[in-house]
């Protein structure tokens, strides 16, 4: 009995008993089995098939290269878990077993695709992700069959039916972020959409939206200069008036929002009643506590001390992503997307040894490189406390720099409920210091 | 002290276009001209030198400037197929067939110049039939206007086609039938060049210089990037600008300012498309086209757009160029100019209009008062300026009498750098020189003086570099061009027929043909 998944969106997989068969294949019994799989339960006519992927003008030659890559494929392929035949082939006919128990990606794409009602969008917010997350890549990518023009037609129709839901989830996604005003996503979304298409101005108009949001005005005019000079040097056209009335408004209006400064003045005048514990204790209390804390089990205890390093920005939190990745098992800290990952290596190149394939993709303003990597670190706090609850031990807290200041309060202020203790030692006049104070509870 | 000489240059007919413009001998020491002269005097430098060339009393000028090259598509064109010539799809897809003999399978195989009102079936070939001459390579095919691509499935399948996007022709079954235009086409493009490697991309200019240097072309401002081009086209002319074998100064064309100053270029523009061409009834005219009356051409910029871009030009102090044929982008540039001038006076800036085939006299002087070059192309005129040829067929007898007058523009004081825009026509300055003494329409041509000036000091002073190039003057640099008669005192006629006998820059001799029989 054994577990046969597909993958057939981005590079083709297809696993057999948890185990890649695709070099056991020929190319033409892979494509077979694909369009097999892809049209589950459809009978299919042998001499149709067999034209469809050798030359129909030696139909023994085709009718016999079909059966030998059906064997083929039977050798590999035999029963499902429950012991049902996976392949069916009769004499004119042959098919996959309509009742054969199989994992392939585009099936759940189409179930859940069609689960989404349009008008309640909003319910659907993690049925979009997930459906994100399938579209690996475009249907078959990489994969070819010479002198097959059926099938190759056959990928070319498939490719665009799956591109095209895919850009639909795009859209519908960063609506809804944009909607639950979780801009660093909805910017993501929008700059895979100009990888996809560089041409579409509206695209970019959403963008400089989405920036005039989150008050970064420079990159927001930064978007329209991008967009005017890919049209100009593309299409040899300008922007459309009301894209031009855009930029004329935001260039009028000379106010530099400031996220962080305005979330600090909300906060000020109330002290946040936060769940989370912060200590401060003398550095004499801190050394036994810290000592105790060695033999916790259930909690993770981080310690990541302050230096006299504060010229040097995102030291600390640079340091605290590395003792994470340290600390963390690879499969754990893989559960965080791709994206944050992308945005937490601008400042900790050891994010490479979970994936040496990330790259930092796109130049921004320091203002938004700030948000994305303040963004970045707390989903990966965030998901770290899924496994369990975390202490971290700050000492010398007045030696951190004010960047790595600027993103633990970011956490501190947006995640208040998080099961999380952060035990600190330092100059109790510091600003720092002084400043958390004001905010929150801070036990000493 | 015995002073030690790379290149003596004796008993010739020397054009120096200094005021002293006859010598007959130079003396070349370090890449400069050390000496130069009449009569006996440079004997004395016989011994000390290393190499000598008796010019048999041959005509020597300084090494000539093409002012408008599209160097990286020229070199790229050079190693496509060339289908301007097939006359059926028959022909199109045998000479494909040939062409993978000689690229590695998985390579593109880019086809060029595809013109279907030429062929046989009136019709473009498809993916199909590509795909049966070509089943192991992608093969790409422009057409010959570059708006229009033809592709394989192999071709297809390797491309990111965005498939909500207009242009994809697609056959009875929806799926696309390998014909892209629109927007279709320029992503086709823009991924396809994109996969050309910088190799590549080097391996054409390499062929386009050689060429150059045959035709005695020792500097040449190459125009790069934008609309109808690529990004790295620019990108790798200015990544290697210093270490081509004669000079080329890039044109970078954007209209991103901010892109320029960050690479630490003094100037912008080349080809920023005000309007089109006359070919395809793009340029933007007062009146309509004579064959085709429903149109006068297109302007691609709104005056607001261009004056944005102009004045920001003026701000940052960076010489721009702009492409503009047909009297209404005329129009529009020298508003833009008048505009920015307005705000910024600025004096010796050496901005300049390319092509600028249709100026009206009041253009004309609007432009001297302005301080523009114009940088032109005489050798349109041999190819489209005579009765019955394109100029005549697109504008009509009174339009095409109007066309390039260069001896009106030299009479009101304005300069005229000359150029080929290769690879429209091809790199011939003498070709150019030919056009511009003989242009089709008799009141509009010039001197041969002021024609080899076009292709020379004015070439040098149309990027400030006439004090180190253009004439042969002592101290200048030693680009040279030896030629087998005297462009001033051969027929007109047959100025074309010239030779060049040798290339050299800089006191190297990069070709030579029969100077030392």
């Amino acid at each position: 009995m054994a577990k046969l998944e597909i993958y057939v969106l981005g590079n083709l997989k297809i696993d057999w008993e948890n185990k890649h068969i695709l070099e056991k294949l020929s190319d033409k019994a892979i494509g077979l089995f694909c369009y097999l799989a892809v049209n589950k339960g459809k009978k299919l006519s042998r001499d149709k098939l067999a034209a469809y992927f050798w030359d129909s003008s030696n139909i023994n030659s085709a009718r016999y290269n079909l059966r030998y890559n059906l064997w083929t494929l039977r050798k590999v392929i035999k029963q499902d878990e429950n012991g049902k035949d996976i392949l069916l082939s009769k004499k004119d006919i042959c098919m996959i077993n309509p009742e054969a128990n199989f994992y392939m990606d585009i099936f759940e794409i189409n179930d859940i695709f069609n689960q989404i009602d349009e008008k309640n969008l909003h319910r659907y917010k993690g049925n979009l992700e997930r459906l994100k997350k399938l579209y690996k890549g475009e249907f078959l990518e990489g994969f070819y069959l010479k002198k097959s023009i059926e099938f190759n037609d056959w990928v070319f129709y498939e490719r665009e039916k799956f591109q095209r839901k895919y850009i639909d989830i795009l859209y519908k996604l960063t609506y809804l972020y944009e909607a639950n005003a979780e801009y660093d996503k909805a910017i993501n979304l929008l700059e895979e959409m100009i990888m996809i298409n560089p041409l579409k101005e509206e695209i970019y108009v959403q963008l400089i939206k989405v920036y005039i949001k989150i008050g970064d005005r420079k990159a927001a005019l930064n978007q329209y200069e991008r967009c005017c000079t890919i049209l100009r040097e593309e299409l040899n056209i300008g922007p459309m008036e009301h894209t031009k009335k855009l930029y004329e408004k935001i260039k009028e209006t000379n106010v530099e929002f400031n996220k962080f400064n305005t979330l600090e003045e909300k906060l000020i005048e109330h002290k946040i009643n936060t769940n989370f514990q912060i200590i401060l204790y003398s550095k004499e209390k801190f050394k036994r506590i810290r000592e105790s804390l060695s033999k916790e089990k259930e909690k993770t205890i981080i310690n990541n001390p302050c230096y006299p390093l504060n010229n040097i920005e995102y030291y600390w939190i640079s340091n605290l992503v590395e003792k994470i990745i340290f600390r963390y098992h690879k499969k754990d800290l893989k559960q965080l997307e791709d994206y944050y990952w992308q945005d937490i290596l601008r400042i900790q190149s050891g994010v490479l040894r979970i994936d040496e394939n990330l790259v930092v993709k796109d130049y921004l303003s320091v203002k938004t490189e700030k948000n994305r990597i303040f963004n970045g670190i707390e989903h990966l706090i965030n998901e770290l406390l899924k496994i369990s609850s975390i202490i971290i031990l700050i000492e010398d807290f007045h030696y951190m720099d004010a960047d790595s200041f600027e993103c633990l309060k970011y956490y501190l202020f947006k995640n208040q409920n998080m099961p999380i203790e952060i035990i600190l030692c330092g100059n109790k006049k510091n600003k720092k210091i002084e400043e958390l104070k004001k905010y929150m509870n801070i036990t000493e | 002290m015995i002073v030690k000489i790379d290149l003596l240059l004796y008993n010739g007919n020397i054009i120096t276009l200094e005021d002293k413009c006859m010598v007959d001998w130079v003396v070349i020491k370090d890449g400069k001209v050390f000496d130069l002269g009449i009569g006996e005097e440079y004997e004395k430098y016989l011994e000390q030198s290393i190499e000598v060339i008796d010019l048999k009393g041959k005509t020597l000028v300084p090494g000539f400037y093409d002012s408008h090259v599209h160097l990286v598509q020229t070199g790229l064109n050079i190693l496509s197929l060339d289908l301007s010539r097939a006359n059926s799809i028959e022909e199109i897809l045998k000479l494909i067939e040939e062409e993978t003999t000689k690229i590695p399978k998985g390579e593109f195989i880019r086809a060029i110049r595809l013109d279907e009102s030429k062929i046989k079936e009136k019709r473009l070939p498809n993916r199909y039939e590509l795909d049966v001459c070509a089943p192991n390579h992608p093969v790409w095919i422009s057409r010959v206007e570059y708006h229009t691509s033809i592709v394989n499935s192999l071709a297809l399948h390797m491309l990111k086609i965005p498939y909500n996007t207009d242009g994809i022709i697609r056959n009875k079954n929806q799926t696309p039938s390998g014909v892209l235009t629109g927007r279709a086409n320029v992503i086709v493009r823009r991924q396809i060049l994109n996969r050309f490697s910088n190799r590549m991309r080097l391996k054409g200019i390499n062929k386009a210089l050689e060429n150059a240097i045959r035709k005695g072309v020792t500097s040449l401002n190459a125009m790069e990037g934008g609309f109808t081009f690529h990004a790295k086209d620019a990108e790798v002319v200015y990544e290697n600008e210093g270490s081509f074998p004669i000079d080329v100064t890039l044109f970078y064309q954007t209209v991103n300012v901010n892109k320029v100053l960050d690479k630490g270029l003094k100037r912008i523009g080349g080809e920023i498309f005000l309007d089109g061409s006359f070919g395809s009834r793009t340029a933007a005219l007062l009146e309509p086209y004579s064959d085709d009356l429903s149109t006068n051409g297109k302007l691609y910029f709104s005056q607001d757009e261009i004056n944005g871009f102009i004045l920001k030009t003026y701000e940052n102090n960076l010489q721009v160029s702009t492409h503009a044929i047909g009297e209404r982008a005329i129009e529009q540039i020298l508003k833009a100019h008048e505009y920015a001038q307005s705000i910024y006076p600025r004096k010796d800036h050496r901005n300049r209009i390319e092509h600028c085939e249709l100026p009206s006299i009041e253009h004309i002087k609007r432009a001297k008062n302005l301080g523009l070059i114009l940088s032109m192309q005489p050798a349109y005129e041999y190819y489209w300026g005579s009765p019955g040829q394109m100029y005549d067929k697109r504008l009509g007898e009174q339009r095409r009498k109007r066309a390039n007058p260069f001896k009106t523009i030299l009479d009101e004081g304005v300069i005229i750098a000359g150029g080929s825009e290769s690879d429209v026509t091809e790199i011939n300055p003498l070709l150019g020189i030919h056009t511009a003494v003989n242009h089709p329409v008799l009141e509009h041509r010039i001197c041969p003086m002021d024609a080899l000036k076009m292709f020379t000091i004015i070439g040098a002073y149309a990027v400030f570099e006439e004090r180190l190039k253009g004439s042969i003057k002592k101290g200048k640099y030693a680009d040279l061009v030896i030629l087998s008669d005297d462009p001033l005192k051969i027929d007109h006629q047959k100025i074309k027929d010239i030779h060049v006998l040798a290339t050299i820059k800089e006191g190297n001799v990069l070709y030579e043909s029969h100077i030392r029989d």
